[in-house]
């Protein structure tokens, strides 16, 4: 933005304290610019060093479930988990069951829902998991979904 | 060889030789001042001691509240901001212990750091107490008050690290994960509850192409705003990329700091023109400004 107007100011090599800027200098700029390599890519670790990785942790192992009312006809008709299971809405709900986090977690979830449902009620899933890779497909709406009470033995 | 050896008297100069204009530095002092205060002020409370033993969290609490006042208010304003620095690296270096989301990020690191560096900037020079007493204790002794200028290696090291962290961001990006999609759906499920905020069909695509435009503007923005020719076409994305980020995701002060940080960029005494314009000043030449020196040209 516009002319650089600065001054440039010659230094004397025995200026004690300009050496003293200039090796400061030198030694936070290569700290600034070189340091996240022994992390980033050397794939070290250390509580000293920061690295710069951004949305590498961010969400990893949630997921993405949508759930469904599966009519006789076979039609699938989205289900609100969050009405049915008394909430006014996501924001009212706690975070346990805002998110649902891990297989597990889909497992309890499904099981919440069935129960609130009904044994009448055909529950459908479609989920996939955030994966360190990508997404890991889960469930599938055309079968029944996996829920805690088909875990525990006879 | 010539051009190499011009080329690195430049990159000196323009490091290590530079005087301009204090109040790019006094500005960023202010700014990170209430940035801290914003991050951390109500973490810091006597009331929310996580865990640590009292006199420790006591002890941290005070020294975040004094040095952050005195860097704020501009008093001892150097060896305040290196002492506010320290006191919040500090708490980013045992944060981690009580809990990781409040104090260990790159968030808290990067204001931390670049509050430690805002200490090697001539920060006090101006808008602060400092600035102040200064212009008193020269009238006192009859003197015209002392000029607003420093050398400016501290803000150049400033820019350098706004620098890496687009660089080294970029870097971490460049993954199947995040270029093909899955990453920015993964934040968007964390905070919406739903990878597709937006319902509209194609959206898997607008995801891809945000996270490619993301890539490179980090780096545009990164090695652009070194360079004034292209610091113009950069600079607007870049904040717009960053009051996206704001409004989109739960990304805190990081925005805002790196609003304050990108100071540190502008050449020091077009900062001092454009202010001193709107205060109604003398334009350049009469004031407090140096003239142009070919030698930082296209650098500064």
């Amino acid at each position: 933005m516009g002319r650089p107007h600065s001054r440039c100011q010659g230094l004397a090599p025995s200026d004690r304290r300009a050496w003293g800027r200039a090796a400061a200098f030198v030694l936070i700029a290569g700290w600034i610019l070189l340091s996240p390599a022994y992390v980033q890519i050397l794939g070290r670790r250390s509580r000293f060093v920061r690295p710069w990785v951004m949305f590498r942790g961010s969400g990893v192992g949630l997921v993405d479930a949508e759930f469904y009312l599966r009519q006789p006809d076979g039609t699938l008709v989205p289900l609100d988990r969050f009405a049915t299971l008394g909430y006014a809405g996501p924001s009212s709900a706690p975070d346990e069951v805002r998110r649902i986090r891990g297989e597990e977690g889909l497992r309890q979830a499904t099981q919440s829902l069935a129960e609130a449902l009904g044994t009448d009620a055909d529950l459908r899933v479609r989920a996939r998991l955030a994966g360190r890779r990508g997404w890991v497909p889960l469930a599938d709406p055309s079968r029944p979904p996996e829920r805690d009470s088909d875990r525990s033995g006879p | 060889m010539n051009r190499l050896r011009a080329w690195a008297d430049r990159l000196g100069a323009w490091a290590l030789h530079t005087e301009g204009s204090t109040r790019s530095s006094a500005l960023i002092r202010i700014g990170l001042a209430a940035t801290l205060w914003t991050r951390w002020g109500r973490d810091l409370m006597p009331a929310h001691n996580p865990s640590f033993p009292w006199p420790f969290w006591l002890a941290l609490s005070a020294s975040f509240y004094l040095s952050t006042t005195l860097m704020f208010a501009g008093l001892f304003s150097r060896p305040a901001a290196v002492w506010a620095g320290l006191t919040a690296l500090t708490l980013y270096g045992v944060g981690g212990q009580a809990d990781p989301v409040v104090w260990v990020s790159h968030h808290t690191y990067l204001l931390a750091f670049a509050t430690l560096l805002c200490g090697l900037t001539p920060c006090g020079s101006s808008y602060s107490l400092d600035r102040w007493r200064a212009v008193r204790r020269a009238g006192r002794r009859g003197q015209a008050p002392p000029p607003e200028r420093g050398n400016l290696w501290g803000l150049r090291l400033i820019a350098l690290q706004v620098t890496a962290v687009y660089l080294w961001s970029a870097l971490s990006k460049l993954n199947g994960r995040f270029l093909s999609g899955p990453s920015l759906e993964y934040a968007f499920l964390s905070t919406y509850l739903t990878p597709r905020p937006v319902p509209l069909p194609g959206f898997g695509a607008v995801v891809v192409g945000l996270a490619w435009i993301t890539v490179a503007l980090e780096v545009a923005v990164g090695v652009g705003m070194l360079f004034p020719r292209v610091r113009r076409w950069v600079v607007l994305p870049g904040l717009g990329m960053h009051a996206a980020f704001y409004v989109l995701l739960p990304v805190r002060t990081f925005s805002v700091t790196m609003w304050i940080l990108y100071l540190a960029y502008f050449d020091a005494d077009a900062v001092h023109e454009v202010i001193g314009r709107m205060e109604g000043e003398p334009p350049e030449g009469t004031g407090s400004h140096a003239p142009p020196d070919p030698q930082t040209r296209g650098w500064s």
